[in-house]
């Protein structure tokens, strides 16, 4: 505990969260004003969560078993900051329930990461041994600065599938960069391995016409000279050297298989012409449409977690009731952030009720 | 050495250098996946923000230009994955540059100049 009585992993979670927004902001998200959606939101998706919580500690399930119900950390972490604004917006704060939620999900984070639990640097999630298997199982190929771009036009449109299937507030869900891993081992000094991961692409729970292949991409890529830094999203990557010239082994694996280099071209193709057509389908939604889809992407990040729990995945009637007729705008628009000090202290942000958790009880409201 | 001492007199717009790399071609701005028919490969994509919507012509870009953005906004990070310049957070590159305007996309400095 700090001086101020609250646990370090807070000060911890700041500093990562504050360094993201920095990087982001300003910034203008569709499809609907998530704030907005967060206030009127009111506790009830918290109540839904709060049962699954209660119900897994019940069942006493491992911790390896629950951590395989997130598709990866940064999904976790990301629904944890959505979980915060919801909390600080409601009109009743369950300060124990929330307690228990929070400190629940910072020790699977906890568990999860080997390393940098809210990846200020990185984004460790893999043990020494995992990447010791990942690297005696890989058929690597050799790169040039050609592959290397088809390379990042393959990632271009993965991660824009993603963006058209769970829009600007769920793409974690579906895409993570992992590293950077030490693999000098194997490919000599300063060599450092990069996974990135695009699970969960075929989400026929929340879009039913989905019809295509695609459901789980990921793409190896070793590096000589590179520095990579992420951020508590992982996806939010910034590289220090030519990744172009600098890629020195790559592998390609489509739906656990690894596939060759005609493949990844016509996955390329195929992946970007899939998501041009996805993304017209927000065209004809409206804004009713879209705020009952975020409930649905707020409820699938969870989906597995909520089914270990034996719990209907989808929205609960609480969640549709909170969100309906209610006026929600278009665009999430965040043109400025907070000093560090304004944004660890003031209630308007959500540090403040992360250390309200762990103030004096007679401020508390119990649920 | 012409080029060099122009890049440094007269850049048409400065933002955040997000992705390093210098480019040449002709400015498309877009707005959605309606804007496709105009592009070519080697465009340079000027854009309020980039959109998934945009991918096809994102990866036929030669660099790209945004009004907003930050070091991990979406133009960004897809930019140093395909190893292209990237200008971010210019404020007002859609009103300032016209389709078939050629540039120079100094990524390095976060500057564009016309050529």
């Amino acid at each position: 505990m700090t001086k101020e009585n609250y646990p370090k992993w807070v000060d911890e979670w700041a500093k990562s969260a504050h360094n993201a927004f920095v990087n982001i902001v300003p910034g203008n998200w569709g499809p609907i004003d998530y704030l907005a959606y967060a206030h009127y939101n009111n506790n009830a998706f918290f109540d839904k969560l709060y049962q699954a919580i209660t119900t897994i500690k019940e069942k006493e399930y491992s911790k390896e078993v629950i951590s395989k119900t997130f598709s990866c950390p940064s999904a976790l972490r990301f629904a944890f900051l959505l979980l915060i604004w919801e909390y600080s917006y409601s009109d009743h704060k369950y300060k124990e329930k929330f307690k228990e939620i929070a400190e629940f999900i910072v020790g699977m984070l906890n568990y999860m990461m080997k390393e940098d639990v809210f990846c200020l640097n990185r984004n460790i999630a893999h043990s020494r041994e995992e990447i010791k298997d990942v690297l005696e199982s890989t058929p690597w190929n050799s790169a040039d600065p050609n592959m290397a771009r088809e390379l990042g036009k393959l990632y271009t449109s993965c991660a824009a599938l993603a963006f058209s299937l769970y829009r600007d507030f769920f793409p974690q869900i579906s895409h993570e960069i992992y590293g950077p891993y030490d693999v000098s081992s194997k490919f000599g000094k300063d060599a450092i391995l990069i996974i990135k991961h695009f699970p969960k692409l075929l989400p026929k729970e929340i879009w039913p016409d989905l019809n295509y292949i695609y459901e789980d991409i990921k793409i190896f890529q070793i590096f000589k000279n590179i520095k990579l830094k992420c951020e508590i999203i992982g996806m939010h990557t910034i590289y220090e050297g030519d990744i172009i010239n600098n890629v020195v082994g790559y592998a390609v694996m489509i739906n656990s298989k690894f596939v060759d280099v005609e493949q990844i071209k016509n996955t390329t193709k195929e992946i970007s012409e899939i998501t041009t057509r996805q993304i017209q389908v927000y065209d004809s939604m409206t804004t009713d449409g879209l705020a009952k889809k975020s409930l649905d992407w707020e409820c699938y990040q969870f989906i597995d977690f909520f089914k270990l729990a034996g719990m209907d995945w989808r929205p609960t009637k609480e969640m549709l009731f909170a969100i309906k007729g209610k006026d929600i705008g278009s665009r999430t628009i965040m043109e400025t952030i907070s000093s560090f000090e304004e944004y660890t202290n003031s209630l308007d942000n959500e540090i403040y009720w992360l250390k309200d958790l762990y103030r004096q009880k007679e401020t508390e409201q119990i649920g | 050495m012409k080029s060099e001492i122009m890049e440094i007199k007269n850049p048409i717009l400065k933002g955040t250098a997000a992705s390093n790399g210098i480019a040449e071609g002709a400015v498309k701005v877009v707005e959605g996946v309606k804007d496709i028919t105009k592009f070519r490969d080697g465009d340079i994509l000027v854009a309020k923000i980039t959109e998934p919507s945009m991918v096809m012509m994102m990866n036929m870009a030669a660099a790209i230009i945004t009004d907003k953005g930050g070091m991990t906004s979406h133009p960004a990070i897809v930019s140093r994955e395909l190893g292209i310049p990237c200008v971010v957070a210019t404020q007002t590159a859609t009103q300032i540059l016209k389709d078939g305007l050629k540039v120079r996309v100094n990524g390095n400095k976060g500057e564009v100049y016309l050529i």
